[in-house]
């Protein structure tokens, strides 16, 4: 291992590579940052560009979109709510209302910090725990997938700010209307009242709508308010110090964040979501978590970059993407002539070796950008609301139409944008909904796979070992705010 | 209190200004506000849902069926009932405490009905008419909808959705727009 580490630092610290990392961190910054573009998107977008470089940079360049793209999506998601990113939605419970507090510097620079920690933990990981937890994760077949989409519904209790009950109704709103499109098992059509929902309701214009655009509609309302005033960005050093209290939060969530970003198809959202839930669970201000509680920002900033390097795990040891980019990656390699899998690392060692090794040299380049950055992007906040709400509100469109080049997108993040707008003046907020709009599929689709492969026995699908412990899991999730308010009482 | 109250009305209509040196043309003055009492507004929200939770389960009802336990309509059905069963509890609570909520306050509601049509015939408009001249046109109303005022504003936040839609969606990601 030494020996290919050794091997790898002389070919990645070469100028063509430290050019292809540094271009990889700016471009994934930008990818990110705008809403509807995800580092999949970004990265497919330059597989071209690939073509006519040697293997390393390549797969250098490409790894780096993956890393940086997932932290700047948290950027808008904390300044405008507008996620760069699914997963960057959760980061915009807190980070928002932290910005509207004029804290978007101390938000911003808490939430490079913690990808940096998560980035850093997990990294350290896939190094020592590739093959390993890519075999565990092979265990997973379609009862654990459903056990799993359990333990993320079951977040339902401690997502929800206000009434329990509204967010349960839209949760239900988001699992009806995810079923829309073609039947996963049978391949019947559910609902489709045009052929344009033939696929479903189109997921990321439904998150730009539902978070970008229903916030827009609340900046028309509320045009004639001041702007809040930026309070101090805080310096490198006091961001070290800033996260400090928040070590367990990172140490918990970056592992959190790892496991399940190993899990094939579980993805960064589903990592946040879980690590968000558990820290509102575990800590003693829980009721503070969406309201701006930088704690919220810690936890879902460290797991969703944790989330990247273990959706690498699969992939280097197995050749299974364990996320959508992590597919793309695997083109990027088959360009290359790279078949990934168990034998990438005793035919091509250099390769994987060089990918851990970029992730440790990219990771400083990516905080320090983001530190510098930050003092920049606050400056975004002082631009009047109204432009602020026509620039998001193009953009947003301009970001749903380029997810599949189809008019169709922007419709459905217009419609979402006004049932967002209006569920959340009801009080019904949009975490609820994006949590049914991420899991609903997984959710149905492995239930009935496992009842299938069970012979329509419920028992038996909940009898194997890890769905057990995963429902069990969920149930002490779901019950344990509960608990801890007749505790407090 | 009406069913839907207006306060402020009278005090300063919400026109478009003549410009920035007019008094009006900030958009920081009084404008009207509708106020709803949250019980009727939950009530029609938690109505819609139900409708719609009806409209799945009916839908599902016509799925085909087998023998096995999980057919395609199961899931919708379980969802749209359960959506149905909690909206009607919502519902009868809203009905019970009539007022707990106070009432649901919308402010700048024409410019916000406004907003909400843009937003709406936007994709339509880019459709039929592609999307730079849509956008030409579409952008600054939009941008006046939401309170510019400035017609150096408008001109400067039109020429960055546009730079932004050439430069970095066509050009540098390689996006066709219609």
């Amino acid at each position: 291992m030494i020996e290919n580490f050794i091997q790898a630092l002389g070919l990645v610290f070469t100028i063509k590579v430290l050019l292809a990392l540094v271009s990889g961190v700016l471009v994934g910054y930008f990818v990110g940052a705008m809403p509807g573009l995800t580092s999949s998107i970004g990265m497919a977008l330059l597989i071209p560009f690939t073509f006519g470089m040697e293997p390393i940079p390549a797969i250098v360049m490409m790894v780096t979109i993956y890393m940086a793209a997932d932290y700047s999506a948290g950027i808008p998601a904390i300044l405008v709510n507008a996620p760069g990113q699914p997963a960057a939605a959760v980061t915009a419970f807190d980070g928002f209302p932290m910005s509207q507090r004029g804290e978007s510097g101390k938000a911003l620079n808490l939430s490079i910090m913690a990808s940096g920690a998560g980035a850093l933990i997990s990294g350290l990981l896939l190094v020592l725990s590739a093959q390993l937890m890519a075999s565990a994760a092979l265990a997973f077949g379609p009862a654990e997938y459903f056990a799993l989409a359990v333990v993320g519904l079951s977040l339902i209790g401690v997502l929800s700010a206000g009434s329990t009950l509204k967010a349960v109704i839209g949760l239900m709103f988001g699992l009806v209307v995810v079923t829309i499109g073609i039947d996963p098992i049978r391949g019947s059509e559910r609902f489709v009242v045009d052929y344009l929902l033939i696929d479903g309701i189109p997921f990321l214009p439904a998150l730009i709508g539902l978070f970008a655009l229903s916030e827009v509609f609340v900046m028309l309302e509320t045009a004639n308010q001041k702007i809040m005033p930026i309070k101090h960005t805080p310096s490198a050093s006091a961001s070290f110090r800033a996260l400090a209290p928040y070590k367990a939060t990172v140490v918990r969530s970056s592992l959190i964040g790892y496991f399940v970003g190993v899990v094939p198809g579980a993805g960064a959202s589903i990592a946040s979501l879980i690590s968000y839930g558990v820290a509102k669970n575990l800590s003693p201000t829980k009721d503070t978590f969406g309201t701006g509680n930088p704690e919220g920002i810690v936890a879902s900033e460290s797991a969703n970059n944790a989330a990247v390097s273990g959706a690498l795990a699969p992939l280097l040891s197995l050749g299974i993407p364990g996320s959508a980019s992590a597919a793309v990656l695997i083109g990027g390699l088959t360009i290359q002539g790279l078949q990934p899998g168990p034998l990438l690392f005793t035919n091509n060692p250099e390769i994987p070796y060089s990918i851990f090794v970029a992730l440790f040299v990219g990771l400083p380049i990516m905080v320090v950008v983001g530190l510098f950055g930050a003092r920049l992007w606050v400056q975004i906040t002082r631009i009047p609301r109204p432009i602020i709400a026509t620039i998001v509100a193009s953009v947003s469109m301009l970001g749903s139409y380029a997810a599949a080049n189809h008019t169709f997108e922007m419709m459905v993040t217009a419609i979402f944008g006004v049932i967002g707008y209006v569920l959340r003046r009801c009080d019904i907020h949009p975490a609820p909904i994006v949590l049914a709009l991420v899991l609903g599929d997984m959710l149905e689709a492995n239930l009935r796979r496992a009842m299938i492969t069970a012979n329509d026995n419920f028992l038996t699908v909940l009898s194997q070992p890890i769905t057990a412990v995963l429902i069990a899991l969920a149930v002490l999730v779901l019950v344990s705010p509960m608990l801890g308010r007749r505790a407090a009482k | 209190m009406g069913l839907f109250d207006k306060k402020g009305a009278g005090v300063k209509p919400a026109s478009i200004p003549s410009g920035p040196d007019d008094p009006g043309a900030s958009p920081d003055v009084a404008e009207d506000e509708i106020r709803i009492p949250a019980a009727l507004f939950d009530g029609l929200v938690c109505g819609t849902l139900l409708v719609l939770g009806l409209w799945f389960v009916v839908g599902a009802l016509r799925l085909p069926t087998s023998n096995a336990a999980f057919d395609p309509g199961t899931f919708p059905m379980i969802t749209g009932s359960l959506l149905i069963l909690l909206s009607a509890i919502q519902i009868g609570l809203t009905v019970s405490s009539r007022g707990a909520r106070g009432d649901v306050v919308f402010q700048r509601p024409v410019w916000l009905g406004i907003g909400m049509v843009l937003i709406v015939a936007f994709p339509f408009a880019v459709e039929a008419f592609g999307y730079y001249i849509v956008a030409v046109i579409w952008v600054p109303i939009f941008g006046v909808v939401a309170g510019i005022r400035r017609p150096l504003s408008l001109v400067v936040t039109t020429a960055v959705v546009l730079l932004l839609a050439k430069g970095v969606f066509e050009m540098l990601l390689g996006t066709p727009l219609p």
